[in-house]
């Protein structure tokens, strides 16, 4: 009871002494607190992990797109889901317009009409290409469609990269 | 005078340049291994190339007009026929082309290499591999690993044994009579097949399906805009899987049939005339999906399209 009275006849705002603010942080300088510990320490681990992962997806998709493009791209395609049509598109765009360039120079001396003959085959390459692709945009996720995106991308690489002045080859 | 010396040219220009451009014909034989290598290579013309029981290689013809080279060479056990153009030809400049018979050990390796050239090759049971653009190519009675590609020209395939492959893009691809696994790739060439008791992978973007009078065991066939068409006997356990995205799925099945259906049509119609079951629609969207099974259930039978039509029958 006695508590509560004095409790009670207490001013009901009290200022603080002068040095107050000064003095805890004096206190707080003469004893450092220890560094906090993570709350999360797996966090950092799985940031390295994510980019190592995209590092190899990137190195994959790279090496492969000269080679054998059409794993690296189901690679990303099925890993990685940023990895999206219109970015497939892009690289594989870059991939193939300097070979369509090769292939006019490697084969100029063709006869006009095996020449002809060639590219038009190359635009229903291409068509039958954008018309998997305008499917895959319809159906995403349907991996017959993706897989099949990319032998037609494998098969119009393979044409393009092609000699035909030099008939030693398979398609 | 001078009409005279002019005269003069035009007759030594006219011997000469006729004398350059005849076309020249080849009959020659050489001895070869019985199983060993043959490469064959033409630009354009045509060339036929058949086994025979003789260990002996014999080319015989008529050479292409323009030609630059032919070179029919024996080293160990690889054999060389080909015959060179020059580079550039001009559009005035011979239109006789090579028209060549080549008979080859029936158990060689070949190896054609087309450009323009059409070829009928037979009889060859070491392997044969043969690559052409625009030429159609006949081949027949051949085994062990068969690989063809062709761009535009046809291609027709009789009675081949062993590991087949077949690859185009604009041109059909018809082949009778295969015995062994066998993967027919087309773009927008159609993929037609009959008798084939093998494994098949076949695959086209606009270019139909169909495998006739056949005895299988599995079966992939995909298409994009293609429609697939399978009128065949199943093994046991068979496995065939169909998928096209607008294209019309028509299956024929006969024989005794054990296996469980998964068909499924996203916005076209499921007919099934083999049993009594009924497709069943969803509520909401337009789709329809019918799965039963038949007898044991041992094999296994899908087929889904986006938008066409699936048909399911006795034959």
């Amino acid at each position: 009871m006695r508590l509560a009275r004095e409790v009670r006849d207490l001013d009901r705002e009290i200022m603080p002494s002068r040095d107050l603010w000064a003095g805890i942080e004096r206190k707080i300088e003469s004893h450092p607190q220890p560094k906090k510990t993570e709350s999360m320490p797996w966090m950092k681990y799985g940031m390295a992990a994510s980019v190592l992962m995209a590092f190899s997806a990137l190195v994959l998709t790279v090496a492969d797109i000269s080679g054998n493009f059409g794993t690296a791209e189901i690679v990303a395609y099925q890993t990685d889901g940023t990895a999206t049509l219109d970015t497939l598109q892009v690289e594989y765009s870059r991939t193939r317009d300097p070979l369509i360039e090769r292939f006019t120079d490697n084969n100029r001396n063709l006869a006009p009409e095996t020449l002809e003959e060639l590219y038009r085959n190359i635009e229903i390459m291409a068509q039958a290409r954008r018309d998997i692709e305008d499917q895959v945009r319809q159906n995403p996720t349907n991996p017959r469609l993706v897989e099949l995106l990319m032998r037609a991308h494998e098969q119009e690489l393979e044409l393009l990269k092609q000699d035909f002045s030099q008939p030693s080859r398979s398609m | 005078m001078n009409s005279r010396i002019l005269f003069s040219i035009f007759l030594v220009w006219s011997v000469f340049s006729t004398s350059a451009m005849a076309q020249s014909s080849v009959d020659e034989t050489k001895a070869a291994e019985s199983d060993g290598y043959v490469r064959v290579k033409l630009v354009r013309g045509r060339v036929t190339v058949e086994g025979w029981d003789r260990d002996e290689v014999s080319v015989e013809g008529t050479l292409d007009e323009a030609m630059e080279k032919f070179i029919f060479d024996v080293k160990g056990n690889e054999t060389v026929v080909a015959v060179r153009l020059p580079n550039r030809l001009g559009r005035w400049c011979c239109d006789q082309e090579s028209d060549l018979t080549i008979m080859v050990p029936k158990n060689s390796d070949v190896l054609v290499s087309l450009t323009s050239a059409e070829a009928e090759v037979s009889n060859i049971h070491g392997g044969l591999e043969i690559g052409g653009v625009s030429g159609e190519l006949r081949i027949s009675d051949v085994s062990n690993r068969v690989r063809i590609t062709n761009i535009s020209g046809e291609v027709t395939l009789e009675r081949a044994e062993g590991r087949v492959r077949v690859k185009t893009i604009s041109s059909d691809i018809v082949a009778h009579i295969i015995d062994g696994p066998g993967v027919f790739n087309s773009v927008s060439g159609s993929v037609i097949i009959s008798k084939v008791t093998g494994e098949l992978d076949l695959e086209s973007v606009s270019g139909d399906i169909e495998v006739t009078r056949s005895q299988v065991s599995n079966v992939r066939a995909n298409t994009v805009s293609g429609d697939v068409e399978l009128d065949a006997e199943l093994k046991s356990g068979a496995v065939i899987e169909t998928d096209t995205m607008s294209g019309s799925v028509r299956l024929s099945l006969g024989g005794e049939i054990n296996a469980e259906f998964d068909l499924e049509t996203g916005s076209g119609r499921i007919r099934n005339r083999l049993s009594d079951h009924k497709p069943k629609q969803s509520k909401y969207v337009r789709d329809e999906v019918l799965r039963f099974t038949l007898g044991n259930g041992k094999g296994e039978i899908t087929a889904s399209s986006a938008s066409g039509d699936i048909s399911l029958t006795r034959n």
